[in-house]
């Protein structure tokens, strides 16, 4: 049987089935938690961020509208909102996010080479994102959408809820204040960003 | 504009996706709403048993890797066959099915069914704990669990004991300091003797300073890491806990001024011994946000003003 279609996923999610939950979660838990990394670039802010997300997704699930094919983009904006409000979105849920914490297997083998490897790719992150995190707050998320999480414009204005020109607005801003020197062509991460024009 | 950063090491296995997916599941499912009154007694039982046994720690960490000692974690019996179902947890028993079948004909289990057991199967996973299901022989295949070993045995008091000493040992690392692998094993040691414990107790790993213990196949290993990753985590962790009221009040909406910030950073660093590291603030805005990025193996921490 084929993989039911996020559409399929969310409907089953809106009539409250927490299954079909756990399925969107599996799905797309990766991409949301790689999101919230940019935006942070602390693992521990970023997980928590992450779980928070979903947890709101479900508590939300009744008036939430998935606009597009993909969750991804109705995802990446209640992460955005989450990320503008972690502490207050992080004390609703504290609860379970203690008890999501523990549900970690035990480290294996390899743990001390995992353990170096996620310093090396935390010190990394920091210093690639640096310079994104400087930007204003609305400018940076429109960036961090469209260049890191490859969403479209249309998709990353479904996320954060405005108009398709506030999108192609805020990110000109933020090329022109990273500065052309410091850019490499957006089309290499942005594909469909050409089409759109 | 540099191409995404690889958040891969940093983004959660597939197993401990797995174990996440079935917690958050569990929160959310409308059975654990209806009867959660009953779910958080439950655990309250569970928590005391194993904080008595000494385990509770390691079980809630997922600190063991797989050993017949670490197979002693709890035993769940399921109201149906599913891991989505109502549990009823207690501690490790010789034989789960025997105690999940006086547990299900005192209608423990499930309330509805009248003063009878079901077929009872017993499953074991990735946690360890032990699973009891009702359902035919073949239900842990199809729950992705496997067959509890015929030779199961809860742990014996003196492996308990073992536990609880281990976890009584505390700070491997104190002020940041690198022990040698060695002398935790001694210490280890020691302390297990103390309580009349016979674990063995070996290290594991090349590196130069101690990192963690770990039950690993009915011995307890010291593993070691580099001193570079020892103290650069260390100082990583002190700094975190001399910033961190100072990062909770920025949550609050407060305006903070990054000359201000960075006066009071340098106090609360230099309180704690850390003066040296260097605060540092980017960013022309007029508030210091709450994120904050470290560098040169923690020697300088880095805000940002929005």
């Amino acid at each position: 049987m084929s993989e039911p279609s996020d559409v399929q996923l969310w409907e089953r999610v809106r009539s409250g089935d927490p299954l079909a939950f756990g399925d969107l979660y599996e799905r797309h838990v990766r991409a949301v938690q790689s999101y919230c990394l940019w935006q942070r670039a602390d693992p521990r802010q970023a997980e928590d961020a992450t779980a928070v997300t979903f947890l709101e997704v479900w508590r939300q699930r009744e008036r939430l509208r998935l606009t597009t094919a993909s969750a991804v983009p109705l995802l990446l904006g209640i992460a955005t909102n989450v990320l503008r409000q972690q502490r207050r979105a992080r004390r609703r849920h504290a609860a379970a996010l203690e008890r999501l914490r523990t549900a970690t297997p035990a480290a294996g083998p390899g743990h001390e080479e995992e353990t170096i490897a996620r310093l090396d790719a935390a010190r990394e992150l920091r210093a690639a994102s640096a310079a994104v995190r400087a930007l204003p707050r609305r400018e940076r998320e429109v960036l961090i959408l469209i260049a890191w999480a490859e969403l479209s414009y249309e998709e990353a204005a479904a996320a954060l809820a405005v108009p398709v020109g506030t999108v192609r607005s805020r990110l000109s801003r933020a090329r022109a204040r990273l500065g052309e020197a410091r850019l490499r062509p957006l089309s290499a991460n942005t594909p469909r960003e050409e089409s759109q024009r | 504009m540099r191409p995404a950063p690889n958040t891969a090491p940093l983004l959660p296995s597939a197993a401990t996706v797995r174990a996440r997916r079935e917690e958050l599941v569990v929160i959310v499912s409308p059975a654990s709403a209806r009867r959660g009154m009953g779910r958080v007694r439950r655990a309250l039982v569970v928590a005391v048993a194993l904080l008595a046994l000494g385990a509770g720690a390691a079980w809630a960490a997922g600190a063991f890797s797989a050993s017949e000692m670490d197979i002693d974690a709890g035993v769940g019996c399921f109201d149906r066959p599913s891991l989505h179902a109502d549990v009823t947890i207690f501690h490790a028993a010789a034989d789960p099915v025997a105690k999940c079948g006086r547990l299900w004909r005192e209608g423990v289990v499930d309330t509805r069914r009248g003063p009878s057991s079901p077929h009872l199967v017993a499953c074991t996973g990735d946690h360890k704990p032990v699973y009891v299901f009702p359902g035919p022989d073949g239900v842990c295949e199809r729950l992705g669990l496997v067959p509890l070993p015929a030779d199961y045995a809860p742990l014996g008091t003196a492996h308990a004991r073992a536990f609880r000493a281990l976890f009584e040992i505390g700070e491997l690392r104190p002020g940041g300091a690198c022990l040698p692998p060695a002398v935790a094993a001694n210490q280890a040691r020691a302390k297990l003797r103390a309580v009349g414990a016979t674990v063995a107790v070996s290290v594991q790993g090349s590196g130069p300073c101690a990192h963690e213990y770990r039950a690993v196949g009915g011995r307890i290993a010291v593993v070691t890491s580099s001193a570079a990753v020892a103290e650069a985590e260390q100082r990583s962790v002190r700094i975190g806990h001399a910033l961190s009221g100072l990062i909770e009040g920025l949550g609050n909406g407060r305006c903070v001024s990054p000359a201000e910030f960075r006066r009071q950073a340098q106090r609360r660093l230099a309180a704690v011994g850390l003066g040296a590291v260097e605060v540092r603030i980017s960013g022309r805005g007029r508030c210091v946000g709450g994120s904050y990025g470290e560098g040169g193996d923690s020697k300088w921490v880095e805000f940002f003003a929005e």
